[in-house]
């Protein structure tokens, strides 16, 4: 038996659907989910918000791309106007253009929580057989020594003579042709993303896809979900039609992703009842440094992170519980020309003498483990579209300019002989002995130039209704057949990527739901 | 216990995002009550540099947008220019299919921005300064100690420089060799939609 996918275009009068599990959602939760309940037997529909686009359609061109799987052209931000959110906007999510690292969620942010959090089942070893499968897959093993373009060289050899440790960076690959447009969807299909594993794997087994498809509102009954009524959305001019779907199932999962899943459930109306709805979210910000070099360095070529540095994924605090260092990973850039045009900081004559050496340009990246209490929150505005608010606390504030720091000396020990912060002040610094410029670095609202590629939280998982809002079999607290799975369960962010944690939890929940099933 | 079924609420939690819109939107009333008593308006309809139509900006959304993508890109010799690049007509192409509330605060962006001068010291719009002295003015408010004139300069300029050096006719100045594949591009519905409406190519 094999499922079908249908678009806009076969979507022509409205229709009611039944099945037994309905999914909101087509990245990596949302896919992982429904492949799984798709395994073992059920009848699946997953609702796709965005296009669906085949990899015969991928041209590799950044804006073309960037129009199709990037949500909102990538042009919406955080409260403070200028950090940038990514996110999949088409079947497969973020996954198309995301960057195939693959950890393993870290031992102790999975007893965290547990301990903190009182999630329970979702330790290492519940997750052990999930990501062995998971791992084969997608592929997962760590970058070989091929996957090294100059930027990972240098990055790797600069930072074993810092003394920091780290390690090849596991990815989902198989057939990698070094292209470098990761960002830009793999149109070999070596990136191994959710569109080319998961989604066709649940089609096979029979599940229904039904892209270009807004889901809005939840019918209730008593303390279950009826209906979900959901519009057809007209791709080519990206609005509404008249055209409606409403689908009957016995279990709705939402996995919209981080930005959505939260606000979703707030539009139904669930803030009122679960006030921890859209609370701990986080989105590991990433700013950026540019280095200047003697050398061709080609940042946009082969993969985008074959080495990464987690020497510091920790935060350090001293005595007293002041921060000191640490609290993010550090790895190698990989931009292609607009968007590395896009995040130098300088105008006129002094920008086109950076871009004027493009292929002398080399970057490196970090993404911080947002503080625990200093996440922030997903509210809905009057026009119903999402807002996320995020603090930028002290710690948070400090964690970055450590890695700004961090990334400055790295840079330098690569061989850089400029090296340029991506920030509105457009700091310049030609050894490491300038550090001292950084000392009052701007942060927030384009001080730093940083795009938010992982969000977590807005429907955490615990204990009860009144610190979480799903238990730990996912379900939402005091609903009968409403789930959540994808990393907006999490009650803080990873610490790592988490696409490798949000497709390990997806496995646990798709076997509650199964469970719940009969 | 379980509770009984949530009803939609009757008034959303958007206080945060009331606050910030209405301090650009007092800015943006204060700009336009300026603008009329200077005699201009600013709902006729719109052409770019290539004198095609556009979608999303008013004459003088696309007037400011000019002048600032003027400013930050460079005007050497082997370098494209903006009509060259049709800069403004694909970031109006692009903005067309963004959330409403998403092109609104960037075409409030634009409106803010032609009144942001004052901040940098400087008495006059920023379309009325010489191009030396917009790109003083710019430098100061991307470095801006207060965070919205930060915000705004800077991520206007992000997507101008984006958008420019995604264009083909950069690529020979920059040293970039092109996709890796060199594939024939494929623009898709969507650039198919907008450009039937304006009559652009694709």
């Amino acid at each position: 038996m094999t499922g079908r996918i249908f678009e806009y275009r076969d979507l022509t009068t409205s229709a009611d659907v039944s099945t037994e599990v309905c999914v909101i959602g087509s990245g990596c939760g949302g896919a992982t989910v429904a492949m799984r309940l798709a395994e073992m037997g059920h009848d699946v529909v997953i609702l796709e918000r965005g296009g669906y686009y085949p990899t015969r359609t991928f041209d590799q061109d950044e804006l073309n791309m960037n129009g199709r799987i990037s949500d909102n052209r990538s042009f919406k931000t955080a409260s403070d106007n200028a950090t940038v959110l990514l996110s999949g906007h088409n079947v497969g999510g973020a996954s198309v253009h995301y960057w195939a690292d693959s950890y393993r969620t870290p031992e102790d942010r999975l007893e965290l929580w547990a301990e903190r959090y009182g999630i329970t089942g979702h330790g290492s070893v519940d997750l052990a057989a999930p990501w062995d499968a998971i791992t084969e897959s997608l592929s997962i093993a760590p970058a070989p020594e091929s996957y090294f373009n100059r930027m990972n060289a240098l990055v790797r050899d600069g930072s074993r003579r810092l003394g920091w440790r780290g390690s090849s960076v596991p990815g989902a690959r198989r057939g990698c042709q070094g292209s470098g447009h990761c960002m830009q969807g793999c149109v070999y299909e070596a990136k191994r993303s959710q569109l080319v594993t998961h989604i066709p794997r649940a089609l096979e087994l029979g599940a229904r896809l039904y892209a270009d498809v807004r889901a809005d509102r939840l019918e209730f009954r008593g303390t279950s979900v009826g209906r979900l009524h959901a519009t057809i959305i007209d791709r080519r001019s990206n609005q509404p039609s008249s055209v409606t779907l409403r689908v009957s199932a016995r279990r709705f999962v939402v996995a919209a992703g981080g930005f959505n899943s939260a606000a979703f459930l707030i539009r139904n109306g669930l803030k009122t009842t679960h006030p921890r709805l859209g609370e701990r979210f986080g989105f590991n910000p990433s700013p950026m440094v540019h280095g200047l070099y003697d050398e061709d360095i080609v940042l946009w070529r082969n993969i985008p992170a074959a080495y990464g540095v987690d020497h510091f994924r920790r935060p350090s605090f001293d005595a007293a519980g002041r921060y000191v260092e640490g609290g993010y990973l550090l790895m190698p850039n990989q931009l292609q020309p607009g968007l590395l045009g896009g995040s130098i900081p300088l105008i006129g004559d002094a920008h086109a003498r950076w871009m004027s050496q493009l292929r002398r340009i080399g970057g490196t990246i970090g993404w911080i483990d947002d503080p625990a209490d200093e996440l922030g929150t997903i509210t809905v505005n009057s026009d119903g579209s999402s807002k996320v608010n995020y603090p930028f606390g002290p710690t948070t504030r400090a964690m970055l300019r450590d890695l700004v720091r961090k990334q400055v000396q790295l840079q330098f020990e690569c061989g850089a002989r400029e090296a340029l912060v991506a920030g509105g002040q457009a700091i310049t610094l030609r050894s490491a002995a300038d550090d001292h410029r950084l000392d009052g670095l701007l942060v927030s609202g384009g001080g730093l130039l940083m795009g938010a590629p992982h969000p977590s939280g807005g429907c955490t998982m615990g204990r009860s209704i009144n610190d979480s809002v799903v238990d730990s079999t996912h379900r939402v607290h005091g609903l009968d057949n409403l789930y959540v799975a994808d990393s907006s369960v999490f009650p803080t962010p990873v610490s790592v990527d988490p696409s490798l944690t949000i497709m390990g939890f997806s496995h646990l929940a798709a076997a509650h739901i199964d469970s719940a099933l009969g | 216990m379980p509770r009984p079924a949530p009803k939609p609420p009757a008034f959303p939690d958007s206080f945060p995002a009331v606050s910030r819109r209405r301090f650009l939107l007092g800015l943006v009333t204060a700009g336009s009550v300026l603008a009329a008593c200077g005699g201009r308006a600013g709902t006729a309809r719109t052409t770019g540099p290539t004198s095609r139509a556009l979608l999303s900006f008013t004459p003088d959304e696309a007037a400011c947008l000019t002048a600032f993508a003027g400013a930050i890109l460079p005007d050497a010799p082997g370098w494209p220019s903006i009509r060259e690049t049709a800069l403004i007509e694909r970031l109006d192409e692009e903005l067309s299919f963004v959330e409403t509330a998403l092109r609104d605060d960037f075409r409030n962006a634009l409106q803010v921005l032609e009144w942001l001068p004052p901040l940098a010291g400087h008495w006059s719009r920023l379309t009325r300064l010489d191009r030396a002295t917009q790109q003083v003015v710019i430098t100061r408010l991307m470095g801006s100690r207060i965070e919205l004139p930060r915000a705004i300069v800077n991520s206007v300029r992000f997507v101008v420089h984006f958008i420019y050096y995604a264009h083909p006719a950069t690529w020979e100045r920059t040293g970039f060799d092109g996709p890796f594949s060199h594939l024939p591009p494929q623009p898709g519905e969507q650039r198919a939609y907008y450009a039937a409406r304006t009559g652009a190519a694709l």
